[in-house]
């Protein structure tokens, strides 16, 4: 799924945020990075998907192979359908004016037509639970159901490669649960996935192995 | 029953070039009244826009009060400032007639009206940020006020500078943010197509043509009103 060979990066003017890294992701894998505060996990996961270069300035040593070519070499609507990330904090990612528009946002963009958006919709928000508060805004939502949803809106393009970028650093116990639950599901049904969390006991759970940087 | 958004942006849309291009304020009359008439029957939440624009209203007696003062003859001045105050909250009104839509209705007829979906989009999550930058700031300011900084107490001019002080790094969280977002949003593939489908697209039932209909016939009756006065 991806491939790491002799990676590293390093921001315009810094030095290399990480020793070389090498190592691969198979599908149906499950992987960790981990490591202290300000080390590149999240850079990684960036560069990842292709974010970096392409939104943010690096200079990338290394090689970088997701199914087999770099990241950038992808079409964009390709590239949707690859990888999806969950980011930290969900009130940057979610804009649209309802639950259910917010996850049907990246389906509009592949032009997936209307029939098939609205049972892929409904798949999505009964996954995360949320498919009776379809109609309301994601702003009257509590943190732990907006990361849901942030969740969603990524499944319902079913990437191939989850990536998550601590996003469940924000939540209360409760909301973690609820999020720990869906993603050992997705797990269970064999989604890749590639964490960076700082929570020993949800790697524990959540991962077949940890990469340390 | 509410009309479809793509006629009250046409409405909206000529009640503000008749705005413009009206210079009498007996042409302009009808067009207040009918922008008045419109937000009666949208029900737009008009006197929440008028609370949040209290600024703008003592700006509106100050301009009218300015001109009132500023003619060399009482009379004309008095009728200048008619039309101008007439001419602005008329454009209000417009503002809250499309105020009675939520952002993603209103995005969804622009999209219909065929603008560039990017432009759309740019034009709802732009007005996202409006609040998002004001929340930022009042935070910030009411950091420094935790740390002992009364700002009642001080100088103008030194309140000028903490203010200024305090918009960097609003202004660096808010591009920040935007920046978080674009990600966000580039990673469910917006603008990886030329066009993007709907899933909720709005449809034209037989009130709508009929408003439309009204509509037309109510603009041809101004720019008639405008010949014939």
């Amino acid at each position: 799924m991806i491939e790491l060979r002799e990676f590293t990066l390093a921001y315009p003017g810094k030095e290399n945020l990480f020793a070389p890294q090498h190592f691969s992701l198979a599908a149906g894998e499950s992987m960790a990075l981990c490591g202290d505060s300000g080390v590149g996990k999240s850079s990684l996961l960036y560069a990842c998907c292709g974010l970096i270069p392409r939104q943010i300035a690096a200079d990338l040593q290394g090689e970088i192979l997701l199914q087999g070519k770099p990241p950038a070499s992808h079409s964009p609507a390709e590239h949707t359908k690859l990888v999806g990330m969950v980011i930290q904090n969900p009130e940057i990612q979610l804009f649209c004016g309802t639950v259910e528009l917010e996850v049907a946002f990246g389906l509009e963009n592949l032009c997936v037509p209307r029939e098939e958006m609205q049972t892929r919709v409904r798949e999505a928000l009964e996954l995360v639970g949320l498919w009776a508060r379809r109609g309301e805004s994601p702003s009257v939502l509590s943190g732990g159901q907006k990361q849901l949803l942030a969740l969603a809106s990524v499944l319902v393009l079913q990437p191939k490669l989850l990536l998550l970028d601590e996003a469940l650093s924000q939540l209360d116990s409760d909301a973690c649960a609820n999020m720990m639950a869906v993603l050992s599901g997705l797990r269970k049904r064999g989604q890749t996935m590639l964490i960076v969390d700082h929570d020993k006991n949800r790697r524990a759970k959540l991962c077949d192995r940890e990469i340390l940087l | 029953m509410k009309v479809d958004p793509r006629i009250t942006i046409l409405f909206v849309l000529l009640l503000s070039t008749f705005a413009v291009i009206f210079r009498n304020p007996w042409h302009m009359l009808p067009v207040l009244v009918s922008a008045i008439i419109a937000v009666l029957l949208a029900r737009a939440p008009l006197l929440k826009l008028l609370r949040r624009l209290r600024g703008v209203w003592i700006m509106l007696i100050f301009v009218t009060l300015l001109q009132t003062l500023a003619a060399q003859n009482w009379l004309a001045g008095l009728l200048i400032a008619a039309t101008v105050l007439q001419r602005l909250v008329i454009l209000l009104l417009g503002g809250a007639l499309l105020a009675s839509f939520s952002g993603h209705v209103l995005v969804q007829a622009l999209l219909q009206l065929r603008m560039p979906y990017q432009l759309a989009f740019m034009l709802s999550i732009g007005l996202r940020f409006v609040p998002l930058f004001g929340e930022s700031f009042r935070d910030s300011l009411n950091a420094m006020q935790l740390r002992g900084v009364d700002l009642r107490k001080l100088k103008f001019r030194t309140r000028v500078k903490i203010y200024t002080w305090l918009l960097m790094p609003t202004v660096a969280s808010g591009v920040h943010q935007a920046r978080k977002l674009a990600m966000a949003m580039e990673l469910r593939g917006f603008g990886a197509h030329e066009c993007r489908t709907a899933y909720a697209p709005l449809c034209m039932r037989w009130h709508d043509w009929l408003a439309l209909a009204l509509v037309i016939l109510w603009a041809a009756g101004m720019i008639a009103l405008r010949v014939v006065l």
